[in-house]
């Protein structure tokens, strides 16, 4: 990389790397394996850094890679992530302090199948588009309806929190995904 | 969006209470790892190729002012690679003077003090920074530059762009890098001494062991030889005292897969293997 794509490249990096990171830490859970996703995403960013288009899309190519590498780690057999059926019967809303509350929406985001868990962390946290998340996930715009709006409900339901009557997601239908 | 969720998500990546433990520098470092992979992979090729051929022995006047290590006994006039043992002789000083070395330094470092972090490396220019050690030929030379308060240090390669070696330029603090935590790249290495290390040698995955040059607290190794054998083979830093007992060896081989910057590689934090007394 030249020094001039480099001086570049820092820059991007400094302002995306803490994003990435707490994107990174929602969709697993631990900060330690966060900023690891967070550095292989600006590594593999690096890489790429004289090949990618940088007027358009720098930012869902780095989601892109840091969801990637949450995917990927998870898939590794010291960190394969075990689906449980069982959901709690109850997260109790705990009104006791902030750091609990936050505790139970990580818990909650890790009930989620990964494909949820990304498309409503992506959309509702990273506030990338239907059609962004789409290409960061590799998947329908109408999967991505669909996946958003299923676990938008499941997350809901476990934090107590009843969705708002205007809430699109409420109206998505289920079929999307199918059609598209 | 939904800021009933959105809320919530945004309180649970509050990241306030969890310091950063790397900087992008760290980053930039390890994409530089990475990228050197390929191009040594893409060089080793035709350097093997090469290599069959051309015997020649380059010599070069010593390094007598400068031993690189005390009792090494390094002769007078040395020769790049030994043709019996295959030990990499170090190229010697560079013949520029101090000042000429810095100036050609100067652009590398004004282009990278663009960057908006340098993990310790300051931002100041380098006008009064001093040369601790170089290394060179007639067409290349390699330094190691020294802030005034020594708490930084930079690395500079200049080979006016050509290739074998390539340029290079880095800078950082002196603490950046853990004692004994040393990297091999497609030049060779360099960085701090560990205190009380008197000598540092370098053994590639073909079993040759080659000291690395040691002057005023730091270190210099030039070798293209870091490719040679199997790429996933250690490539170890000896660090011996005085006495000539090893202290700690480090495996200094970025290119495994444990480095992030190898594909399908992982990340772990490689520590210092230190010698049993």
């Amino acid at each position: 990389m030249r020094r001039r794509s480099e001086a570049d490249f820092t820059e991007f990096a400094a302002a995306a790397l803490r994003r990435l990171r707490r994107t990174a830490y929602l969709m697993c859970g631990d900060w330690h394996r966060a900023e690891d996703a967070a550095q292989d995403a600006l590594v593999r960013i690096y890489r790429a850094w004289d090949r990618l288009d940088h007027d358009a899309g720098l930012t869902t190519y780095a989601h892109r890679a840091v969801v990637s590498v949450v995917l990927d780690q998870a898939k590794r057999p010291w960190r394969r992530e075990y689906s449980d059926d069982a959901v709690p019967d109850q997260l109790l809303a705990d009104h006791s302090g902030a750091v609990d509350e936050r505790l139970l929406v990580i818990q909650a985001l890790a009930q989620l199948p990964p494909r949820q868990r990304a498309c409503v962390v992506l959309r509702h946290y990273a506030d990338l588009s239907i059609e962004e998340t789409a290409q960061v996930l590799g998947i329908g715009t109408g999967a991505v309806k669909s996946q958003t709006s299923r676990g938008l409900t499941a997350l809901r339901e476990q934090l107590n929190r009843p969705a708002p009557a205007d809430d699109p997601a409420v109206h998505v239908n289920d079929n999307e995904g199918v059609l598209s | 969006m939904s800021s009933d969720i959105k809320d919530p998500l945004d309180s649970a990546a509050d990241d306030s209470a969890q310091p950063m433990r790397h900087t992008v520098d760290d980053v930039v470092r390890r994409g530089r790892r990475g990228q050197r992979v390929r191009r040594i992979g893409a060089v080793a090729g035709s350097a093997l190729a090469v290599a069959g051929v051309a015997t020649a022995i380059t010599v070069w006047p010593g390094q007598s002012d400068h031993p690189p290590v005390a009792g090494l006994g390094l002769p007078e006039s040395t020769v790049t690679q030994d043709v019996t043992t295959g030990e990499i002789i170090q190229p010697a000083k560079s013949a520029l003077s101090d000042a000429q070395v810095i100036a050609r330094c100067q652009s590398f470092d004004n282009q990278y003090r663009q960057s908006a972090l340098k993990a310790g490396g300051g931002s100041e220019a380098i006008d009064s920074w001093k040369v601790a050690l170089t290394q060179g030929t007639g067409s290349w030379f390699q330094a190691i530059l020294v802030s005034p308060d020594r708490q930084r240090y930079a690395y500079c390669l200049d080979n006016t762009g050509a290739t074998g070696p390539k340029d290079d330029y880095q800078r950082q603090s002196v603490t950046a890098d853990k004692p004994y935590v040393v990297w091999a790249d497609g030049n060779g290495s360099r960085g701090v001494v560990p205190r009380g290390v008197a000598k540092i040698e370098f053994r590639t995955a073909d079993g040759i062991t080659s000291p690395a040059v040691i002057k005023d607290g730091f270190f210099l190794w030039h070798s293209d030889r870091t490719t040679a054998g199997r790429p996933t083979e250690p490539i170890w830093a000896i660090f011996s005292d005085a006495q000539g007992r090893e202290i700690a060896r480090f495996d200094a081989n970025p290119f495994q897969n444990d480095q992030v910057g190898v594909p399908g590689g992982t990340t772990f934090e490689r520590r210092p293997i230190f010698a049993k007394r």
